[in-house]
Protein backbone atom coordinates (compact mmCIF):
# COMPACT_ATOMS: atom_id res chain seq x y z
CA UNK A 1 0.00 0.00 0.00
CA UNK A 2 2.87 2.37 0.87
CA UNK A 3 6.41 1.94 -0.43
CA UNK A 4 9.30 4.36 0.06
CA UNK A 5 12.64 3.78 -1.55
CA UNK A 6 15.78 5.79 -0.65
CA UNK A 7 13.71 8.88 0.08
CA UNK A 8 15.40 12.14 1.03
CA UNK A 9 13.66 15.34 1.97
CA UNK A 10 16.00 18.27 2.32
CA UNK A 11 14.55 21.69 3.22
CA UNK A 12 17.91 23.42 3.18
CA UNK A 13 21.56 22.41 3.25
CA UNK A 14 21.41 21.96 7.02
CA UNK A 15 17.88 20.53 7.42
CA UNK A 16 17.59 16.93 6.29
CA UNK A 17 14.03 16.06 7.37
CA UNK A 18 14.24 12.57 5.89
CA UNK A 19 17.43 10.79 4.98
CA UNK A 20 17.62 7.63 2.84
CA UNK A 21 14.28 6.32 4.10
CA UNK A 22 13.21 2.93 2.78
CA UNK A 23 10.11 1.18 4.09
CA UNK A 24 7.04 -0.79 3.01
CA UNK A 25 3.56 -1.10 4.50
CA UNK A 26 1.43 -3.89 3.09
CA UNK A 27 -2.31 -3.67 2.35
CA UNK A 28 -4.39 -4.27 5.50
CA UNK A 29 -1.56 -3.54 7.99
CA UNK A 30 -1.95 -1.40 11.12
CA UNK A 31 1.27 0.50 11.76
CA UNK A 32 2.25 3.03 14.42
CA UNK A 33 4.76 5.74 13.51
CA UNK A 34 6.61 7.19 16.46
CA UNK A 35 9.69 9.21 17.30
CA UNK A 36 10.66 12.49 18.95
CA UNK A 37 9.55 15.87 17.66
CA UNK A 38 11.54 16.84 14.57
CA UNK A 39 12.23 13.20 13.66
CA UNK A 40 10.41 13.56 10.32
CA UNK A 41 6.98 12.01 11.06
CA UNK A 42 4.94 14.89 9.68
CA UNK A 43 7.28 15.23 6.72
CA UNK A 44 6.74 11.55 5.94
CA UNK A 45 2.96 12.00 6.10
CA UNK A 46 3.16 15.11 3.92
CA UNK A 47 4.96 13.07 1.27
CA UNK A 48 2.43 10.24 1.44
CA UNK A 49 -0.53 12.64 1.18
CA UNK A 50 0.95 14.68 -1.68
CA UNK A 51 1.46 17.79 0.43
CA UNK A 52 5.11 17.76 -0.55
CA UNK A 53 7.52 16.08 -2.97
CA UNK A 54 10.63 14.13 -1.98
CA UNK A 55 13.99 15.73 -2.79
CA UNK A 56 15.01 12.34 -4.18
CA UNK A 57 13.86 8.72 -4.08
CA UNK A 58 10.43 7.28 -4.83
CA UNK A 59 7.17 7.26 -2.86
CA UNK A 60 4.50 4.85 -4.10
CA UNK A 61 1.01 4.98 -2.55
CA UNK A 62 -1.80 2.66 -3.71
CA UNK A 63 0.22 1.84 -6.80
CA UNK A 64 0.81 5.47 -7.77
CA UNK A 65 4.35 6.83 -7.93
CA UNK A 66 4.00 10.23 -6.23
CA UNK A 67 7.35 11.46 -7.51
CA UNK A 68 5.89 11.74 -11.00
CA UNK A 69 2.44 13.01 -10.08
CA UNK A 70 1.41 16.33 -11.71
CA UNK A 71 -0.52 19.02 -9.78
CA UNK A 72 -3.66 18.13 -11.73
CA UNK A 73 -3.42 14.50 -10.57
CA UNK A 74 -2.90 15.36 -6.88
CA UNK A 75 -6.64 15.55 -5.96
CA UNK A 76 -7.20 12.10 -7.44
CA UNK A 77 -4.31 10.64 -5.41
CA UNK A 78 -5.68 12.24 -2.24
CA UNK A 79 -9.06 10.59 -2.81
CA UNK A 80 -7.33 7.23 -2.28
CA UNK A 81 -6.05 8.31 1.16
CA UNK A 82 -8.12 9.31 4.18
CA UNK A 83 -6.31 11.75 6.47
CA UNK A 84 -6.98 12.58 10.13
CA UNK A 85 -5.19 15.40 11.97
CA UNK A 86 -4.64 16.21 15.62
CA UNK A 87 -6.68 19.43 15.25
CA UNK A 88 -9.58 17.67 13.45
CA UNK A 89 -9.74 20.23 10.58
CA UNK A 90 -13.52 20.36 10.41
CA UNK A 91 -15.30 23.13 8.53
CA UNK A 92 -16.90 25.26 11.22
CA UNK A 93 -19.73 26.45 9.00
CA UNK A 94 -20.90 22.91 8.22
CA UNK A 95 -22.73 20.41 10.41
CA UNK A 96 -21.31 16.97 11.24
CA UNK A 97 -23.34 15.52 8.38
CA UNK A 98 -22.13 18.18 5.93
CA UNK A 99 -18.50 17.73 6.99
CA UNK A 100 -18.67 13.99 6.44
CA UNK A 101 -20.48 14.51 3.12
CA UNK A 102 -17.68 16.74 1.77
CA UNK A 103 -15.52 14.03 0.09
CA UNK A 104 -18.61 12.54 -1.56
CA UNK A 105 -19.72 15.95 -2.86
CA UNK A 106 -16.23 16.38 -4.29
CA UNK A 107 -16.67 13.03 -6.06
CA UNK A 108 -19.94 14.35 -7.54
CA UNK A 109 -22.19 11.67 -5.99
CA UNK A 110 -25.96 11.95 -6.06
CA UNK A 111 -27.66 13.42 -2.97
CA UNK A 112 -29.53 10.20 -2.05
CA UNK A 113 -26.35 8.14 -2.15
CA UNK A 114 -24.47 10.76 -0.13
CA UNK A 115 -27.19 10.72 2.55
CA UNK A 116 -27.13 6.93 2.81
CA UNK A 117 -23.34 6.67 3.01
CA UNK A 118 -22.91 9.55 5.45
CA UNK A 119 -25.60 8.18 7.77
CA UNK A 120 -23.97 4.75 7.63
CA UNK A 121 -20.55 6.25 8.42
CA UNK A 122 -21.93 8.34 11.30
CA UNK A 123 -23.51 5.15 12.63
CA UNK A 124 -20.12 3.43 12.56
CA UNK A 125 -18.51 6.20 14.61
CA UNK A 126 -21.57 6.37 16.91
CA UNK A 127 -22.56 9.94 16.05
CA UNK A 128 -25.65 9.55 13.87
CA UNK A 129 -27.73 11.30 16.54
CA UNK A 130 -25.46 14.34 16.30
CA UNK A 131 -25.48 14.68 12.52
CA UNK A 132 -27.09 18.13 12.67
CA UNK A 133 -24.62 19.50 15.24
CA UNK A 134 -22.03 22.13 14.39
CA UNK A 135 -18.37 21.34 15.26
CA UNK A 136 -18.39 23.82 18.16
CA UNK A 137 -21.30 21.89 19.69
CA UNK A 138 -19.24 18.67 19.81
CA UNK A 139 -16.60 17.50 22.30
CA UNK A 140 -13.00 16.93 21.15
CA UNK A 141 -13.52 13.17 20.89
CA UNK A 142 -16.71 13.66 18.92
CA UNK A 143 -15.04 16.10 16.56
CA UNK A 144 -12.24 13.59 15.96
CA UNK A 145 -14.79 10.84 15.25
CA UNK A 146 -16.48 13.14 12.71
CA UNK A 147 -13.06 13.76 11.13
CA UNK A 148 -12.45 9.98 11.00
CA UNK A 149 -15.88 9.47 9.42
CA UNK A 150 -15.01 12.10 6.81
CA UNK A 151 -11.68 10.40 6.12
CA UNK A 152 -13.34 7.02 5.59
CA UNK A 153 -16.68 7.84 3.95
CA UNK A 154 -15.25 7.55 0.44
CA UNK A 155 -13.72 4.14 1.32
CA UNK A 156 -10.13 5.16 0.60
CA UNK A 157 -8.31 1.91 1.48
CA UNK A 158 -5.60 3.79 3.42
CA UNK A 159 -6.06 5.87 6.55
CA UNK A 160 -3.28 8.19 7.70
CA UNK A 161 -3.63 9.76 11.14
CA UNK A 162 -1.18 12.38 12.42
CA UNK A 163 -1.34 12.44 16.24
CA UNK A 164 -5.11 11.84 16.21
CA UNK A 165 -5.29 11.58 20.00
CA UNK A 166 -2.92 14.47 20.77
CA UNK A 167 -5.76 16.71 21.96
CA UNK A 168 -7.77 14.01 23.74
CA UNK A 169 -7.72 12.42 27.21
CA UNK A 170 -6.77 8.75 27.64
CA UNK A 171 -10.36 7.42 27.59
CA UNK A 172 -11.23 9.26 24.40
CA UNK A 173 -7.86 8.24 22.92
CA UNK A 174 -8.66 4.60 23.64
CA UNK A 175 -12.04 5.01 21.92
CA UNK A 176 -10.39 6.46 18.84
CA UNK A 177 -7.80 3.65 18.69
CA UNK A 178 -10.54 1.05 19.08
CA UNK A 179 -12.31 2.69 16.18
CA UNK A 180 -9.12 2.48 14.11
CA UNK A 181 -8.79 -1.20 15.03
CA UNK A 182 -12.36 -1.88 13.83
CA UNK A 183 -11.68 -0.01 10.59
CA UNK A 184 -8.48 -1.99 10.11
CA UNK A 185 -10.35 -5.24 10.74
CA UNK A 186 -12.62 -4.32 7.83
CA UNK A 187 -9.56 -4.21 5.52
CA UNK A 188 -8.43 -0.58 5.62
CA UNK A 189 -4.68 -0.03 5.98
CA UNK A 190 -4.07 2.23 9.00
CA UNK A 191 -0.90 4.28 9.56
CA UNK A 192 -0.97 6.29 12.77
CA UNK A 193 1.64 8.72 14.10
CA UNK A 194 1.53 8.91 17.87
CA UNK A 195 3.52 9.83 20.96
CA UNK A 196 1.17 7.85 23.18
CA UNK A 197 3.36 5.11 24.70
CA UNK A 198 0.43 3.14 26.03
CA UNK A 199 -0.61 2.13 22.51
CA UNK A 200 2.91 1.38 21.30
CA UNK A 201 3.92 -0.57 24.38
CA UNK A 202 1.03 -2.99 23.97
CA UNK A 203 3.23 -4.57 21.33
CA UNK A 204 0.44 -6.02 19.24
CA UNK A 205 1.05 -3.67 16.31
CA UNK A 206 3.98 -2.95 14.06
CA UNK A 207 5.90 0.19 15.09
CA UNK A 208 8.14 2.34 12.90
CA UNK A 209 10.33 4.67 14.91
CA UNK A 210 11.90 7.67 13.22
CA UNK A 211 14.98 9.41 14.61
CA UNK A 212 16.57 12.37 12.83
CA UNK A 213 15.00 11.40 9.53
CA UNK A 214 16.11 7.75 9.72
CA UNK A 215 14.29 4.60 10.82
CA UNK A 216 15.72 3.56 14.18
CA UNK A 217 17.50 0.20 14.23
CA UNK A 218 15.15 -2.73 14.67
CA UNK A 219 12.03 -0.72 13.95
CA UNK A 220 11.24 -1.59 10.37
CA UNK A 221 10.18 -5.18 10.55
CA UNK A 222 6.77 -6.85 10.50
CA UNK A 223 4.93 -6.90 13.83
CA UNK A 224 5.78 -10.36 15.26
CA UNK A 225 9.53 -9.80 15.03
CA UNK A 226 9.18 -6.29 16.31
CA UNK A 227 7.32 -6.98 19.53
CA UNK A 228 10.30 -7.95 21.58
CA UNK A 229 12.47 -5.06 20.32
CA UNK A 230 9.68 -2.57 20.90
CA UNK A 231 9.11 -3.72 24.44
CA UNK A 232 12.82 -3.53 25.23
CA UNK A 233 13.43 -0.12 23.62
CA UNK A 234 10.35 1.62 24.97
CA UNK B 1 -29.07 28.30 -9.40
CA UNK B 2 -29.62 26.45 -6.13
CA UNK B 3 -25.89 25.75 -5.85
CA UNK B 4 -25.17 29.44 -6.44
CA UNK B 5 -27.70 30.43 -3.79
CA UNK B 6 -26.28 27.97 -1.27
CA UNK B 7 -22.67 29.09 -1.96
CA UNK B 8 -23.59 32.74 -1.37
CA UNK B 9 -25.78 32.04 1.66
CA UNK B 10 -23.16 29.87 3.34
CA UNK B 11 -20.44 32.44 2.68
CA UNK B 12 -22.42 35.42 3.99
CA UNK B 13 -23.67 33.49 7.03
CA UNK B 14 -20.21 32.36 8.08
CA UNK B 15 -18.12 35.34 7.01
CA UNK B 16 -20.58 38.20 7.32
CA UNK B 17 -18.17 40.82 8.66
CA UNK B 18 -15.26 39.87 6.39
CA UNK B 19 -17.54 39.93 3.35
CA UNK B 20 -19.12 43.21 4.46
CA UNK B 21 -15.68 44.79 4.88
CA UNK B 22 -14.50 43.58 1.45
CA UNK B 23 -17.69 44.77 -0.25
CA UNK B 24 -17.44 48.09 1.62
CA UNK B 25 -13.89 48.67 0.36
CA UNK B 26 -14.97 47.78 -3.18
CA UNK B 27 -17.97 50.13 -2.93
CA UNK B 28 -15.81 53.00 -1.73
CA UNK B 29 -13.27 52.43 -4.50
CA UNK B 30 -15.92 52.18 -7.22
CA UNK B 31 -17.69 55.29 -5.87
CA UNK B 32 -14.46 57.33 -6.02
CA UNK B 33 -13.58 56.25 -9.56
CA UNK B 34 -17.13 56.59 -10.91
CA UNK B 35 -17.56 59.91 -9.09
CA UNK B 36 -14.46 61.35 -10.78
CA UNK B 37 -15.62 59.97 -14.14
CA UNK B 38 -19.07 61.53 -13.71
CA UNK B 39 -17.61 64.86 -12.62
CA UNK B 40 -15.10 65.14 -15.46
CA UNK B 41 -17.62 64.00 -18.08
CA UNK B 42 -20.09 66.65 -16.99
CA UNK B 43 -17.39 69.30 -16.67
CA UNK B 44 -16.36 68.45 -20.24
CA UNK B 45 -19.97 68.88 -21.39
CA UNK B 46 -20.23 72.16 -19.50
CA UNK B 47 -17.09 73.45 -21.20
CA UNK B 48 -18.27 72.14 -24.58
CA UNK B 49 -21.23 74.54 -24.40
CA UNK B 50 -18.77 77.41 -24.22
CA UNK B 51 -16.80 75.83 -27.02
CA UNK B 52 -19.88 75.99 -29.24
CA UNK B 53 -19.62 79.77 -29.21
CA UNK B 54 -16.28 79.62 -31.02
CA UNK B 55 -16.45 80.55 -34.70
CA UNK B 56 -14.08 82.05 -37.30
CA UNK B 57 -14.76 85.36 -39.00
CA UNK B 58 -12.97 85.90 -42.31
CA UNK B 59 -12.92 89.63 -43.20
CA UNK B 60 -12.66 90.40 -46.89
CA UNK B 61 -10.82 93.27 -48.60
CA UNK B 62 -13.00 95.96 -50.17
CA UNK B 63 -11.18 95.23 -53.41
CA UNK B 64 -11.99 91.50 -53.43
CA UNK B 65 -12.82 90.33 -56.97
CA UNK B 66 -15.64 87.98 -57.99
CA UNK B 67 -13.07 85.26 -58.88
CA UNK B 68 -11.43 85.55 -55.45
CA UNK B 69 -14.84 85.40 -53.79
CA UNK B 70 -15.67 82.25 -55.76
CA UNK B 71 -12.32 80.65 -54.82
CA UNK B 72 -12.86 81.46 -51.14
CA UNK B 73 -16.34 79.90 -51.24
CA UNK B 74 -15.00 76.76 -52.94
CA UNK B 75 -12.22 76.59 -50.35
CA UNK B 76 -14.78 76.60 -47.52
CA UNK B 77 -16.88 73.95 -49.24
CA UNK B 78 -13.93 71.60 -49.67
CA UNK B 79 -12.86 71.87 -46.00
CA UNK B 80 -14.36 68.92 -44.06
CA UNK B 81 -14.07 70.56 -40.65
CA UNK B 82 -16.42 73.37 -41.74
CA UNK B 83 -20.04 72.64 -40.88
CA UNK B 84 -21.44 75.77 -42.50
CA UNK B 85 -20.59 79.35 -43.51
CA UNK B 86 -22.53 82.55 -43.98
CA UNK B 87 -21.65 85.55 -46.17
CA UNK B 88 -22.26 88.98 -44.63
CA UNK B 89 -21.94 91.90 -47.05
CA UNK B 90 -20.83 95.40 -46.07
CA UNK B 91 -24.39 96.70 -45.72
CA UNK B 92 -25.51 93.82 -43.50
CA UNK B 93 -22.41 94.29 -41.33
CA UNK B 94 -23.19 97.98 -40.92
CA UNK B 95 -26.84 97.29 -40.19
CA UNK B 96 -25.90 94.71 -37.56
CA UNK B 97 -23.46 97.13 -35.93
CA UNK B 98 -26.01 99.95 -35.91
CA UNK B 99 -28.60 97.68 -34.38
CA UNK B 100 -26.24 96.72 -31.56
CA UNK B 101 -25.11 100.30 -30.99
CA UNK B 102 -28.58 101.92 -31.05
CA UNK B 103 -29.31 100.98 -27.48
CA UNK B 104 -25.83 101.70 -26.04
CA UNK B 105 -24.65 104.83 -27.92
CA UNK B 106 -27.41 106.55 -29.94
CA UNK B 107 -25.46 109.87 -30.12
CA UNK B 108 -22.36 108.23 -31.45
CA UNK B 109 -24.48 106.29 -33.92
CA UNK B 110 -26.10 109.46 -35.25
CA UNK B 111 -22.64 111.01 -35.65
CA UNK B 112 -21.24 108.19 -37.73
CA UNK B 113 -24.43 107.86 -39.77
CA UNK B 114 -23.62 111.27 -41.15
CA UNK B 115 -20.64 109.85 -43.04
CA UNK B 116 -21.44 108.43 -46.41
CA UNK B 117 -18.66 105.90 -46.40
CA UNK B 118 -19.40 102.40 -44.98
CA UNK B 119 -16.30 101.38 -42.94
CA UNK B 120 -17.46 97.81 -42.29
CA UNK B 121 -15.88 95.03 -44.38
CA UNK B 122 -17.80 92.14 -45.90
CA UNK B 123 -17.07 88.85 -44.13
CA UNK B 124 -17.72 85.12 -43.84
CA UNK B 125 -18.86 83.58 -40.56
CA UNK B 126 -17.51 80.02 -40.40
CA UNK B 127 -19.03 77.35 -38.17
CA UNK B 128 -16.71 74.45 -37.33
CA UNK B 129 -18.08 70.91 -36.94
CA UNK B 130 -18.55 70.12 -33.23
CA UNK B 131 -16.55 66.88 -33.22
CA UNK B 132 -13.56 68.58 -34.89
CA UNK B 133 -13.62 71.75 -32.87
CA UNK B 134 -10.18 71.74 -31.24
CA UNK B 135 -8.22 74.88 -30.46
CA UNK B 136 -5.32 73.60 -32.60
CA UNK B 137 -7.53 73.01 -35.66
CA UNK B 138 -9.24 76.40 -35.37
CA UNK B 139 -5.89 78.19 -35.16
CA UNK B 140 -4.57 76.20 -38.14
CA UNK B 141 -7.61 76.98 -40.29
CA UNK B 142 -7.46 80.66 -39.40
CA UNK B 143 -3.81 80.82 -40.42
CA UNK B 144 -4.57 79.11 -43.74
CA UNK B 145 -7.54 81.41 -44.55
CA UNK B 146 -5.44 84.49 -43.87
CA UNK B 147 -3.17 83.49 -46.78
CA UNK B 148 -5.99 83.35 -49.32
CA UNK B 149 -6.31 86.15 -51.90
CA UNK B 150 -8.93 88.78 -51.08
CA UNK B 151 -8.79 88.09 -47.34
CA UNK B 152 -8.06 91.11 -45.18
CA UNK B 153 -8.01 89.53 -41.73
CA UNK B 154 -9.16 86.46 -39.79
CA UNK B 155 -10.57 86.58 -36.27
CA UNK B 156 -11.41 83.64 -34.04
CA UNK B 157 -11.25 84.98 -30.49
CA UNK B 158 -7.57 84.08 -30.18
CA UNK B 159 -7.10 85.03 -26.52
CA UNK B 160 -10.37 83.44 -25.42
CA UNK B 161 -9.61 80.27 -27.32
CA UNK B 162 -6.14 80.09 -25.78
CA UNK B 163 -7.59 80.30 -22.26
CA UNK B 164 -10.28 77.78 -23.09
CA UNK B 165 -7.68 75.34 -24.42
CA UNK B 166 -5.53 75.75 -21.31
CA UNK B 167 -8.57 75.20 -19.08
CA UNK B 168 -9.53 72.04 -20.97
CA UNK B 169 -5.98 70.70 -20.72
CA UNK B 170 -5.82 71.38 -16.96
CA UNK B 171 -9.18 69.69 -16.35
CA UNK B 172 -8.22 66.64 -18.42
CA UNK B 173 -4.79 66.37 -16.80
CA UNK B 174 -6.22 66.66 -13.30
CA UNK B 175 -8.86 64.03 -14.06
CA UNK B 176 -6.18 61.71 -15.43
CA UNK B 177 -3.84 62.21 -12.46
CA UNK B 178 -6.62 61.81 -9.88
CA UNK B 179 -8.06 58.76 -11.61
CA UNK B 180 -4.63 57.12 -11.84
CA UNK B 181 -3.81 57.78 -8.17
CA UNK B 182 -7.19 56.56 -6.99
CA UNK B 183 -7.09 53.56 -9.32
CA UNK B 184 -3.69 52.48 -7.96
CA UNK B 185 -4.94 53.01 -4.40
CA UNK B 186 -8.08 51.03 -5.17
CA UNK B 187 -6.15 48.10 -6.68
CA UNK B 188 -3.99 47.89 -3.53
CA UNK B 189 -6.91 48.27 -1.15
CA UNK B 190 -9.16 45.83 -2.97
CA UNK B 191 -6.40 43.25 -3.33
CA UNK B 192 -5.59 43.54 0.41
CA UNK B 193 -9.25 43.25 1.35
CA UNK B 194 -9.75 40.16 -0.83
CA UNK B 195 -6.46 38.70 0.43
CA UNK B 196 -7.52 39.24 4.03
CA UNK B 197 -10.89 37.62 3.44
CA UNK B 198 -9.22 34.61 1.80
CA UNK B 199 -6.61 34.26 4.52
CA UNK B 200 -9.49 33.89 6.97
CA UNK B 201 -10.67 31.04 4.76
CA UNK B 202 -7.27 29.44 4.26
CA UNK B 203 -8.27 26.47 6.40
CA UNK B 204 -11.38 25.94 4.30
CA UNK B 205 -9.21 25.69 1.19
CA UNK B 206 -6.83 23.29 2.97
CA UNK B 207 -9.68 21.00 3.98
CA UNK B 208 -11.11 20.98 0.47
CA UNK B 209 -7.64 20.05 -0.84
CA UNK B 210 -7.41 17.37 1.83
CA UNK B 211 -10.56 15.59 0.68
CA UNK B 212 -9.39 15.60 -2.93
CA UNK B 213 -11.29 18.55 -4.40
CA UNK B 214 -9.95 19.65 -7.77
CA UNK B 215 -8.73 23.21 -8.30
CA UNK B 216 -11.87 23.97 -10.29
CA UNK B 217 -14.13 22.75 -7.46
CA UNK B 218 -12.19 24.74 -4.87
CA UNK B 219 -11.96 27.98 -6.82
CA UNK B 220 -15.48 28.12 -8.29
CA UNK B 221 -17.31 29.20 -5.09
CA UNK B 222 -14.70 31.88 -4.36
CA UNK B 223 -14.98 33.27 -7.88
CA UNK B 224 -18.80 33.28 -7.67
CA UNK B 225 -18.58 35.10 -4.35
CA UNK B 226 -16.05 37.60 -5.74
CA UNK B 227 -18.29 38.33 -8.71
CA UNK B 228 -21.29 38.79 -6.42
CA UNK B 229 -19.39 41.16 -4.14
CA UNK B 230 -18.13 43.11 -7.18
CA UNK B 231 -21.59 43.50 -8.70
CA UNK B 232 -23.08 44.41 -5.32
CA UNK B 233 -20.40 47.05 -4.75
CA UNK B 234 -20.89 48.48 -8.26
CA UNK B 235 -24.67 48.63 -7.78
CA UNK B 236 -24.39 50.36 -4.39
CA UNK B 237 -21.82 52.83 -5.82
CA UNK B 238 -24.11 53.70 -8.75
CA UNK B 239 -27.06 54.12 -6.39
CA UNK B 240 -25.11 56.44 -4.06
CA UNK B 241 -23.75 58.43 -7.01
CA UNK B 242 -27.24 58.78 -8.51
CA UNK B 243 -28.48 60.24 -5.22
CA UNK B 244 -25.47 62.57 -4.95
CA UNK B 245 -25.93 63.66 -8.59
CA UNK B 246 -29.61 64.42 -8.05
CA UNK B 247 -28.90 66.47 -4.92
CA UNK B 248 -26.13 68.47 -6.61
CA UNK B 249 -28.27 69.04 -9.71
CA UNK B 250 -31.14 70.33 -7.57
CA UNK B 251 -28.93 72.74 -5.70
CA UNK B 252 -27.35 74.00 -8.96
CA UNK B 253 -30.81 74.37 -10.45
CA UNK B 254 -31.93 76.57 -7.57
CA UNK B 255 -28.79 78.75 -7.95
CA UNK B 256 -28.51 78.97 -11.76
CA UNK B 257 -32.19 78.71 -12.64
CA UNK B 258 -32.98 77.72 -16.22
CA UNK B 259 -29.44 78.23 -17.47
CA UNK B 260 -28.95 76.37 -20.74
CA UNK B 261 -25.63 74.90 -19.59
CA UNK B 262 -27.39 72.97 -16.80
CA UNK B 263 -29.47 71.02 -19.30
CA UNK B 264 -26.28 69.58 -20.77
CA UNK B 265 -25.47 67.74 -17.51
CA UNK B 266 -26.54 64.11 -17.21
CA UNK B 267 -25.97 60.90 -15.22
CA UNK B 268 -24.33 57.81 -16.81
CA UNK B 269 -26.30 56.44 -19.77
CA UNK B 270 -27.97 53.02 -19.37
CA UNK B 271 -25.32 51.16 -21.37
CA UNK B 272 -22.59 52.57 -19.10
CA UNK B 273 -24.52 51.52 -15.97
CA UNK B 274 -24.71 47.97 -17.35
CA UNK B 275 -21.02 48.13 -18.27
CA UNK B 276 -20.07 49.25 -14.74
CA UNK B 277 -22.07 46.37 -13.21
CA UNK B 278 -20.41 43.84 -15.53
CA UNK B 279 -17.00 45.39 -14.84
CA UNK B 280 -17.67 45.21 -11.08
CA UNK B 281 -18.48 41.51 -11.35
CA UNK B 282 -15.38 40.93 -13.48
CA UNK B 283 -13.08 42.81 -11.06
CA UNK B 284 -14.51 40.91 -8.07
CA UNK B 285 -14.18 37.55 -9.81
CA UNK B 286 -10.66 38.29 -11.08
CA UNK B 287 -9.51 39.51 -7.64
CA UNK B 288 -10.83 36.36 -5.98
CA UNK B 289 -9.32 34.14 -8.66
CA UNK B 290 -5.85 35.66 -8.30
CA UNK B 291 -5.91 35.38 -4.49
CA UNK B 292 -7.39 31.88 -4.26
CA UNK B 293 -4.93 30.65 -6.90
CA UNK B 294 -2.08 31.78 -4.64
CA UNK B 295 -3.43 29.67 -1.75
CA UNK B 296 -4.69 26.69 -3.76
CA UNK B 297 -1.50 25.69 -5.54
CA UNK B 298 -2.42 22.12 -6.34
CA UNK B 299 0.18 20.62 -4.03
CA UNK B 300 -0.78 22.09 -0.72
CA UNK B 301 -2.09 25.08 1.12
CA UNK B 302 -0.37 23.85 4.29
CA UNK B 303 3.22 25.00 4.37
CA UNK B 304 3.94 25.47 8.01
CA UNK B 305 6.43 23.36 9.89
CA UNK B 306 7.62 19.80 9.68
CA UNK B 307 8.67 17.30 12.30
Amino acid sequence: MIELSHVYKIYSQSVHALSNLTMKIARGEFVYLTGPSGAGKTTLFRLITCYDRPSSGTVVVAGQNLSTVTPDQVPFVRRKVGVVFQDFKLLKNRTSFENVALPLEVLGMKRAEITARVNDMLDQVGLRYKSGYWPNQLSGGEQQRVAIARALVSKPGLLIADEPTGNLDQNLSNEIMELFARINAQGTTVFVATHNQSFISKGNRRVIRLEKGHIADGFNRPAPQLQEVAAREL
Amino acid sequence: MNELKSVLLRSWQSHFWTNTATTGVLTLSFSLILGILLFTTNLGRFLAVWGDEIQITVYLKDTVSAEQLGAIKRGFQSERAIEGFQYINKEAAQASFEKSLSSYGPDFLRAIQGDNENPFPASYLIKIAKEKKTPELIAGLAQEFSKWGGVEDVSFGQEWLKNYAVLLKIVRLMAMVFTTIILIGCVFTVSNAVQASLTVRREEIEILELVGATQKTIRRPFIVEGAFQGILAAAVSLFLLAIAYKLIYQSLDSVLGAATTLSTLSFFPFYLVVFVLVLGAAIGAAGSYVCVARLNTGWAAVHEGHS
